[in-house]
């Protein structure tokens, strides 16, 4: 990675934790990013970036998500360890069945649904519990968090 | 003479007759019994599973020489047991291996006293306070300073 993609890390790491989570176009996202780094003419480069594999496995390392939706939206994912206590207040609370689990988005109903349902240990889905594919990994760790404390 | 009682002696000694194995003594093991999966629940232990009434909504579904696979709901375990007897409303399962895991992600919490994380900016990153005097900032992530908060400061 060059100087200029750790650049880039940092800033969607910093809007990702301002934000805890976000959905935008790629290119608000990398003007944003470009307009911080004061590069306001890299903006292409920069969105090049965003649906480039390394620079999500990068993100990934700070727990930071970064995905596509299927209406093109990128999403960004404020995924830090939390509390254990803020961990069982997360596990114990389920929003609404068009809420991500983790990420706490809102997705719109469609045919090709954003969130998945949730399975449990036993392979068996969580009624009302729907997750993005891409939080799953982070919502299982948070749960593991979570009901290992309990134990 | 000495020569003809030894073979005698040696004659009285009962031979143990060893036969092939049958053909159908052999099957796939697969076929023959079940691997179950079992999640303990919350609260429970492994020995509270070596109680033989506690298996009476299961027992139908065991048979003698199942292997049952547990661990539990936060992962911290995993163990091998076996099933020696079951009964109508009973089973009797002994363990074979079991071990305890140890955690992917280490806790954030437990920090020392007056001392916190807090993120500072694309540029400082992760940083340790104490109180609100950054000691140490640069960390990539929150649990890298968490760790480092842990292992230096006393």
């Amino acid at each position: 990675m060059t100087t200029f993609a750790d650049e880039i890390l940092d800033q969607l790491q910093a809007v990702a934790i301002a934000h805890g989570t976000l959905r935008t176009s790629d290119k608000a996202l990398a003007e944003v990013v470009a307009n911080a780094l004061d590069a306001p003419e890299r903006v292409a480069e920069i969105r090049r970036h965003l649906h480039s594999m390394p620079l999500r496995t990068a993100l990934h390392a700070r727990d930071v998500l970064l995905f596509f939706g299927f209406d093109g939206l990128v999403r960004l994912v404020d995924a830090q360890p939390v509390s254990d206590k803020a961990a069982r207040l997360r596990v114990a609370h389920q929003p609404g069945p068009d809420t991500c689990r983790f990420c706490l988005m809102t997705e719109k109903r469609s045919l090709q649904p954003e969130l998945m349902p949730e399975l449990d240990d036993r392979g068996q889905r969580v009624p009302g519990s729907f997750l993005h594919e891409a939080c799953m990994p982070a919502w299982n760790r948070l749960r593991q968090q979570a009901t290992r404390k309990q134990a | 003479m000495a020569k003809t009682e030894t073979a005698a002696a040696h004659d009285e000694t009962p031979i143990r007759e060893v036969r092939p194995l049958p053909a159908t003594s052999v099957a796939i093991a697969e076929a023959r019994r079940v691997t179950h999966h079992l999640v303990l629940p919350a609260g429970m232990t492994l020995d509270d599973l070596q109680l033989p009434e506690i298996w009476i909504n299961l027992a139908s579904k065991l048979h003698r020489h199942d292997l049952i696979e547990v661990t539990d709901e936060a992962g911290s375990m995993w163990a091998l047991m076996l099933v020696r007897e079951v009964g109508p409303e009973h089973a009797r399962i002994e363990p074979l291996l079991g071990r305890e895991l140890a955690p992917l992600y280490e806790s954030i919490d437990d920090l020392p006293l007056h001392h916190r994380v807090h993120y500072l900016g694309p540029k400082r990153r992760w940083g340790v306070l104490h109180d609100k005097r950054i000691i140490k900032h640069g960390f990539t992530t929150k649990t890298d300073a968490a760790n480092w908060a842990k292992a230096v400061i006393t």
